[in-house]
């Protein structure tokens, strides 16, 4: 490729900065650690200085001569702190202070030392990326040259192969365009058929979004846009199918197998809550080719005071199970050992509770085409909410004067 | 017309060398504040550290003049204030320096390429 001979330069340059750089943190280093190892004697000279009064010495006068001389005072040390400060100390002191400048000449040789071990890092990056250009190690870098005229043409040639597909136009271009073998057509030519193939891209769109909205409100097998708003857990052979279908959906395919099993049911399941019973439906026919959701709740089934079965297919059941045995048991025996669990609804409510809640179940459905929620969403514990208007008696109150009227 | 341009390449490439020195300058002095600035700090610390009985002495030139430990220790403080005022005056300095070198960065670059396109110009004039 021509462009290695380039990179490789590059990189011989850049590893060379490197390489200096590495080259002066080294050196760095060792004035720093020399220093070291002066104070270190230093500091041994100072430890051993005071032992003695005086020393007899040989003084340089000037760099040729010596004199013999005597080294007396030996304890006053002056020390230079720098900017040309300075202090007397005694031998100790000024071993504290030596000290201290070693611990900070440590620090910095830490520093320069991480320096280092950045820059040799670094370093490897540069080998690596240059081993990894040359090639050498199988690793190859993967090179796709860009040029603007052929990736125009390119994606121009894939738009009309695919406007051929789709919409099967009998295309004039069809001839092989691989590389630029239309010299014949003139640019103004080319432009005016390039807006003619963009409308009709556009017209195809359209076209294909119209086709999602069909396919969406038929239930057409042939469609294939997955756009259809069915949840479909079970084979669609089971008779007991928990599904979501548009009621435009249910109109025209009129399934009521699939609904009754769901009627016996209770009305409790959201699912159901897209589903209507025939009932129900007489309001949307109306409707037409726009889906909307109408909620309402499927009959309530008469579990209720009319048959307690023994099938518990809602939490009304287990009250009533619970209720009639207890009423059997009251009269029974005497005393019963109340129980000091609360009880959800107790005794006393569950009995005003009855006479209320077949009323209120009444199934209603307004077609509001508009909104999507028909608004009619009945709850047990609007039973329970009726109950607050009336005095509020405590529940022992309560259950003694249900023992006093029994 | 190229002799021209020529010209006036060469003129902005001196402008530049002389900003490039300039900051040179300016960032040579302002290691060295920092250093003194460092230095001074470790004076004050020591001083600090010590009693008030130890002697203080400052070297003026060849003589070692004794000082009062806390006049000494003014003196130190006043001095690294004085250096910090220094230090960052350099580092606006330092800036704007550094804004005009890309200036002229960018000045030099514009006049070389259309240095090169009227080259280019030129041969394809010569050619034809």
């Amino acid at each position: 490729m021509s462009l290695l001979p380039k990179m490789d330069q590059d990189l011989g340059r850049l590893k060379e900065e490197q390489l200096l750089e590495l080259r002066n943190t080294g050196v760095q280093i060792r004035q720093w650690e020399k220093f070291k190892e002066d104070y270190n004697h230093l500091q041994e000279k100072l430890q051993e200085l005071p032992d003695k009064v005086s020393y007899e010495v040989m003084v340089p006068l000037g760099p040729l001569a010596f004199m013999p001389g005597q080294l007396v005072h030996t304890n006053e040390i002056l020390v230079l702190l720098g900017e040309n400060w300075f202090v007397e100390k005694s031998a100790k002191d000024a071993c504290a202070v030596i000290d201290r400048r070693k611990k900070s000449i440590a620090d910095t040789i830490n520093k320069f030392k991480e320096q280092k071990q950045l820059l040799e890092s670094r370093l490897e990056f540069t080998a690596d990326i240059q081993k990894e250009a040359s090639g050498t190690e199988g690793i190859v870098d993967i090179r796709e040259e860009y040029d603007p005229e052929k990736e125009a043409k390119w994606r121009e040639n894939r738009a009309k192969r695919k406007r051929k597909t789709m919409g099967k136009v009998p295309d004039k271009e069809e001839t092989d365009f691989s590389d630029g073998g239309r010299a014949e057509k003139t640019q103004s030519t080319r432009e005016k058929e390039e807006a003619e193939l963009w409308a009709h891209l556009d017209r195809l769109e359209r076209q294909e979004e119209e086709m999602d909205e069909l396919a969406r409100t038929e239930e057409s097998p042939d469609s294939d846009e997955p756009s259809r708003a069915s949840l479909e857990e079970e084979s669609p052979d089971e008779t007991k199918k928990k599904t979501v279908k548009w009621k435009d959906q249910q109109m025209e395919t009129m399934d009521e197998d699939k609904i009754e099993p769901k009627r016996n049911q209770g009305g409790d399941e959201r699912k159901d809550q897209g589903l209507g019973t025939p009932d129900e439906e007489e309001g949307d026919e109306e409707e037409g080719k726009t889906s909307t959701i109408v909620f309402s709740h499927s009959d309530v089934p008469s579990a209720l005071p009319s048959s307690p079965s023994d099938v518990v297919s809602s939490p009304a059941d287990i009250y009533n199970r619970y209720q009639s045995k207890l009423k059997v048991t009251t009269t029974q025996t005497l005393e019963q050992p109340k129980s000091i669990l609360k009880e959800p609804s107790g005794l006393p409510l569950s009995r005003d509770v009855e006479p209320e809640t077949t009323q209120d179940k009444k199934p209603t459905v307004q077609p509001i085409p508009e909104s999507a929620f028909s608004g009619n969403v009945v709850e047990h514990q609007s039973a329970a909410a009726d109950i607050q208007p009336k005095k509020r008696v405590s529940k022992f109150k309560q259950a003694r004067q249900v023992k006093g009227e029994r | 017309m190229a002799d021209a341009m020529q010209k006036k390449f060469q003129d902005e490439v001196e402008k530049y060398q002389l900003a490039e020195k300039e900051f040179q300058k300016a960032m040579a002095a302002r290691k060295q504040l920092d250093a003194q600035l460092n230095e001074n700090t470790m004076v004050k610390d020591e001083l600090d550290l010590l009693g008030t009985e130890s002697k203080v002495f400052k070297m003026m030139g060849p003589v070692l003049v004794q000082q009062d430990l806390e006049e000494a220790k003014q003196n130190v403080n006043k001095r690294i204030a004085y250096i910090n005022g220094e230090l960052k005056r350099h580092e606006l300095l330092i800036k704007d320096l550094e804004k005009k070198q890309e200036d002229f960065r960018e000045k030099l670059s514009r006049l070389q390429q259309d240095f090169q396109k009227a080259q280019v110009k030129q041969a394809t004039v010569a050619k034809s």
